[in-house]
């Protein structure tokens, strides 16, 4: 069963339709696939957000065909997850044709959250964003890396 | 901010999830927004005071990464 809504599935199609231009792809980094599981025993579920966050993404990704999902084990798929400085799960990365855009989404995108992540899938679609043209001037000046945590909690 | 420039990375944690960060961060309230784990505010921030905050970080010179 979908996590969406009916009423929030039409509404996200409809704004998707309207709003997406280029192919947005979600890596996805979950649990599961550790060498620790047993042989023949399922994996412990509900240990983290993994399943549900998965479900969600495909739930987007049936919204639509502008939306890739790939799919990835944190622990099976090491050199995947290094290359993308994975180190928690359920963790999203964002592509665009194929180019890491420097997103990340640690944990599931719920609530505020949630909008936040249907904002930055459009963005990236149109490869725009609503800051002033001076910020982007001033931004791409910066030669050092920066990482900008933003701490949240779904309401 | 890290479409516009290919050295920043956005991470948006749901703070709940991960109870090291909480402590890591000393979490007391949402959104807390950490910069290059040195420059810390609370708070939505005008997009002219969030970016001096990331300039600051960026010209700083003992930054890590």
């Amino acid at each position: 069963m979908p996590l969406l809504a009916k009423e929030d599935q039409d509404f996200i199609r409809k704004k998707f339709e309207q709003e997406l231009e280029g192919d947005v792809t979600l890596v996805l980094f979950r649990s599961g696939g550790s060498k620790l599981t047993i042989p023949g025993r399922p994996e412990p579920r509900g240990a983290d957000y993994s399943d549900e966050t998965e479900e969600l993404l495909h739930d987007l990704e049936e919204l639509s065909p502008k939306i890739k999902v790939q799919v990835y084990s944190m622990y099976a798929d090491k050199d995947m997850a290094e290359r993308f400085q994975i180190d928690r799960t359920p963790a999203i990365a964002f592509l665009s044709n194929e180019k890491d855009v420097g997103i990340r989404f640690f944990g599931i995108p719920s609530g505020y959250e949630f909008g936040a992540l249907l904002e930055d899938i459009i963005d990236v679609s149109k490869g725009k964003n609503r800051l002033a043209a001076s910020t982007k001037s001033q931004l791409a000046a910066i030669e050092k890396d920066i990482v900008i945590k933003v701490f949240t909690t779904p309401t | 901010m890290a479409m516009e420039s290919p050295h920043i990375r956005g991470e948006m944690y749901d703070a709940a999830e991960f109870e090291d960060v909480i402590r890591k961060y000393k979490i007391h309230g949402v959104p807390k927004i950490v910069i290059n784990e040195t420059i810390e505010f609370l708070g939505a921030q005008p997009e002219r005071a969030f970016l001096s905050h990331v300039m600051k970080a960026a010209q700083s010179p003992d930054g890590q990464k």
